[in-house]
Order: C-alpha cells, then sequence, then structure tokens
C-alpha cells in the first residue's frame, strides 16, 4: 500500500479497478478516473476528495460491477444521488459523463495508474486536468479562486507537462478567456509571496 | 498507454513538493462546491451520516 494516501482512497482505487476490468473484459474501453480524486492523487493527497468520479460510455456495466465490487447505490432521506458508497469505506464513486470533459479530452494522453495488488486504473492526464480546473475558475463575474488555487499547484507540482497541448486546452476551456501565460504568471506570483 | 505506479506517482509528486517548497500539508485550496450538482451533495451528504452512524469523522471537508 501507499505510505502517501490515504487507505481508503487506495482501497477504493482497487474496488474501481476491478470494476473497471470487468468492463475492459467485454472489450470496452477502460472507465477514466476524473475531478477531485484525480487531483488528490496530482497533490500527494492534500485535496481530499469525497468520491471518485468516473467517464464512461458503459455506464451500466461498470455499475453493475461496482455492485459486484462492494458499492452500493447511495441512497438518503428525501435526497437523490446517481452515486455508489461503500459500507464501510467513507468513499463513493460516481459516474459523471460519458466521455472525458465532453469529448474535448485526450484519451492518448490518459494514463494507466498501476497499484500495489496488479490491478490499474485509467486517469485523465494532468493537463486537461489543470484545464478543467481553470474551465470551473472562469465563471463569470465572480471566478472561482479555490479552482484556480488548484489549478497553479497542480501546474508547480506536475513532473510531465506538454506545455503546448496545456496552452491549447486551457484556451478551449475558457472560450479563449485565458491560457497557459496567465496560469504561469499566477503560479509562479504565488510562488514568490 | 503511458503507465505508472503509485508508489512512483507518490515520489515523483513528492519530489516536485519538495522543490517548490511546501512542506506538510494545507497549501491546497478545497473545492468552493459552487458548481457541485444535487447528486453529488446527496452523494456526500449520505457518505458522511453513514461515517456518523459507525462513529467515523468524514475526511473529506464538503459543503453540501
Amino acid at each position: 500500500m501507499s505510505e502517501f494516501y490515504r487507505p481508503e482512497l487506495v482501497e477504493a482505487l482497487k474496488l474501481v479497478a476491478e470494476a473497471s476490468d470487468a468492463v475492459a473484459a467485454d472489450g470496452h474501453q477502460r472507465p477514466v478516473l476524473v475531478g477531485g480524486a484525480a487531483v488528490e492523487l496530482a497533490t500527494l493527497g492534500e485535496l481530499i476528495s469525497g468520491d471518485l468520479d468516473i467517464v464512461t460510455p458503459w455506464q451500466a456495466d461498470f455499475e453493475a460491477a461496482l455492485e459486484k465490487a462492494g458499492f452500493v447505490r447511495s441512497v438518503g432521506p428525501g435526497s437523490f444521488s446517481r452515486g455508489f458508497q461503500h459500507p464501510n469505506l467513507s468513499v463513493g464513486v460516481e459516474v459523471v459523463g460519458s466521455t472525458l470533459m465532453d469529448g474535448r479530452g485526450s484519451y492518448d494522453r490518459v494514463f494507466l495508474l498501476r497499484l500495489d495488488n496488479g490491478r490499474a486504473v485509467s486517469v485523465i492526464c494532468i493537463e486537461d486536468l489543470i484545464a478543467d480546473r481553470m474551465a470551473q475558475y472562469n465563471c463569470p463575474p465572480s471566478y472561482d479562486l479555490q479552482a484556480l488555487d488548484q489549478a497553479e499547484k497542480l501546474y508547480q507540482l506536475a513532473f510531465e507537462l506538454d506545455k503546448t497541448y496545456l496552452d491549447k486546452r486551457i484556451v478551449e476551456e475558457t472560450s479563449g478567456d485565458f491560457d497557459l501565460a496567465f496560469l504561469e504568471k499566477k503560479a509562479y506570483a504565488r510562488d514568490n509571496d | 498507454m503511458r503507465e505508472i505506479t503509485i508508489e512512483e506517482l507518490a515520489v515523483r509528486v513528492s519530489q516536485k513538493k519538495a522543490e517548490m517548497g511546501y512542506s506538510g500539508g494545507g497549501f491546497v485550496q478545497p473545492n468552493s462546491g459552487r458548481r457541485r450538482t444535487e447528486s453529488k451533495r446527496a452523494l456526500l451528504r449520505n457518505i458522511a451520516a453513514a461515517a456518523a452512524e459507525r462513529g467515523e469523522e468524514p475526511p473529506f471537508k464538503a459543503n453540501y
């Protein structure tokens, strides 16, 4: 088990890997981890996510496999959730879409995260993850400063970056309002605070 | 497809963290929760309620 990540996250990743294997065994593309849990991995657990967001067009297959892996549909008083939760782990899983960033994310850049039990989870690339946070930031008139902070930290902690692709993706996700130069300026400014 | 082990990922990010001068925790701001869907809010509420039933605190801090 990784000593750097909280055990509940690692355990949940193993179960999602098991469900992903079931989807792949049917000849489908592996579901992809996106969102807060991907940020948690990329920041070494600095951001703690309550659930694992998954993108897959094979939602029914994945969710059936998820139930076999031990998750149950999340049910609460007076509220509806599309997600699943684990009876013993304080962690959920939710399919949030059928395509990566509504078709704009790159499946070619998705990476396979190999866990210590040999199973693996597909994870969104760091460039798309940063671009996603920039899109969340770009909500005028009240810009989401927490999302910008996350984008800056992801950028600072990224150990492999395709800057050309990252710039293109930030521009795409913010409809041209922001680019990599803006993010770099912010990240370096904070760095020198 | 590119592949990395979870241990390798942790080591590489840990090195970058040290390079950037970050030590300890709390240097990444949590989600504002402004864009959270109703489904997500319900899921987090349900997870927190289940944790409370087990006498545990949920590990995440979220506005739901």
